[in-house]
């Protein structure tokens, strides 16, 4: 592994990426063992840091809190507590807005603009996180948009991937631990929605991937076909 | 290992008499007792661990109320992860103050405009001091890997050390540390490198 890759590694377990940096590192670690190993190897050093950390007395009663989020389904949870700094009216970048029109004429230019655009809405529920899934370098692919809705932990895609008939394109998910996880796969019959199922929640700034995999799905636990687009989970 | 409701005396925390390696394998005992969807093991596991945990999140998030809510969904996330914890790779303190710091990272990505932690005041810079002063007996009771990683960043300058531990601790990106530090963003990238090129030789034994 050359020095570059290995100090890519290491920022990555560090968090010191962001952006499209980030995006493509960690869909690096779905295609790349070698380096998703050195990755691991850099996060299990430096797991130790935490013990610096100077503990803080929790106010009482969070544990009563946390006891009556056991006994509730998941659903249930994310969509009965609203995050309080989600509240008076937060400042929303009107992604889901723009979407549309990414579909229309997909094109750098046009993400760029959705970006900038900054509305203020009245939120009741968790708001949907958006991606806007890019191909990476060399993929003649237009860019997808994916939409994912909190309370129902559906994960939609505003196109569909056409893929070769004996193929399926399969969704992965890489988070903040930098472990690849599928997400599901869109089969013929099922072109554009999966639903989350199990443990897992899918969070801001996670970053959601596609790649091109038996019909199956991967046999593996990991991409074993092309990652043809990734790009990162933001608050709409 | 008896864990369970039958047997509470045994598992109280803070007992005096109880040395650093029993402490640790009641915390396993507990964990592993909580993956079996145990409740009085959860307790006492939050009992055990949820100061930790919450310094972590607290230097993290930079506020005391995302801290709070950072920290529920932490513990929500072991009651639901803990069957899958695997005592032959991680310590059990370890594997937890993983899932809290990502957790907190994950807020604080999302949410970052409003953590005041991001910004380059004086507050930042004064909790990483309080943080470098660990104490001596905490200093002795640690495994002897984590040892190893403190060992290696003291042989580091002071600047590539404060800035791998602000970025781990404090969950600060490359243009976070760079703003903080007043420097141009390919300064603080060929600082870094310099620090993690040296610590990835000292961890290996290389030097």
């Amino acid at each position: 592994m050359n020095p570059d890759d290995q100090f890519l590694a290491a920022e990555l377990a560090l968090g010191l990426l962001e952006g499209p940096e980030l995006v493509a590192a960690r869909a690096r670690l779905l295609t790349d063992a070698e380096f998703a190993a050195e990755t691991a190897w850099w996060q299990e050093q430096f797991a130790g840091l935490a013990d610096d950390a100077v503990p803080a007395d929790p106010p009482a009663g969070l544990l009563e809190g946390i006891e009556e989020r056991l006994t509730a389904p998941v659903r249930v949870v994310s969509a009965r507590r609203p995050w309080p700094w989600f509240g008076g009216g937060m400042l929303s970048g009107a992604l889901a807005a723009g979407l549309a029109a990414l579909l229309l004429m997909p094109g750098p230019e046009v993400i760029e603009r959705v970006t900038e655009r900054v509305v203020e809405v009245p939120v009741a529920a968790p708001p949907p996180l958006v991606a806007v899934l890019a191909p990476g370098k060399g993929i003649d692919r237009a860019p997808v948009a994916a939409v994912y809705d909190q309370q129902t932990r559906t994960l939609r895609l505003t196109a569909t991937i056409t893929v070769p008939a004996d193929r399926a394109a399969e969704l992965w998910r890489i988070g903040s631990d930098n472990v690849p996880r599928a997400l599901g796969l869109l089969s013929p019959g099922n072109r554009a929605t999966i639903r989350i199922e199990g443990d897992l929640v899918l969070q801001p700034d996670e970053t959601i991937a596609i790649s091109i995999e038996p019909a199956g799905g991967s046999p593996t636990g990991l991409p074993t076909g092309e990652v043809i687009a990734a790009g990162p989970l933001v608050t709409s | 290992m008896g864990i369970g409701i039958d047997q509470p005396a045994t598992l109280q925390p803070g007992n005096p008499d109880t040395p650093e390696s029993s402490r640790r394998s009641t915390l396993q005992g507990a964990l592993i007792a909580t993956g079996m969807q145990d409740r009085q093991a959860f307790k006492l596991l939050y009992q055990l661990t949820a100061a930790k945990l919450f310094g972590i999140c607290l230097r993290i998030c930079g506020e005391r109320q995302a801290a709070e809510d950072v920290l529920q969904e932490v513990y929500v996330i072991i009651w639901r992860r803990a069957s899958s914890f695997d005592a032959a790779r991680a310590s059990p303190i370890t594997w937890m103050a993983t899932i809290a710091r990502n957790r907190a990272i994950d807020w604080k990505r999302a949410n970052g405009r409003f953590a005041p932690a991001v910004s380059g005041d004086g507050s930042a810079r004064a909790h990483d001091a309080a943080d470098d002063a660990v104490p001596a007996d905490q200093a002795m009771i640690r495994q002897q890997e984590v040892q190893q990683l403190h060992d290696c960043l003291m042989i580091l300058e002071d600047k590539p050390r404060r800035a791998i531990r602000a970025a781990f601790l404090g969950g600060l990106t490359y243009s976070d540390l760079a703003r903080r530090e007043g420097v141009p963003l390919a300064t603080m990238k060929s600082t870094v490198r310099r620090g993690l090129l040296q610590l990835r030789k000292c961890l290996n034994n290389e030097s």
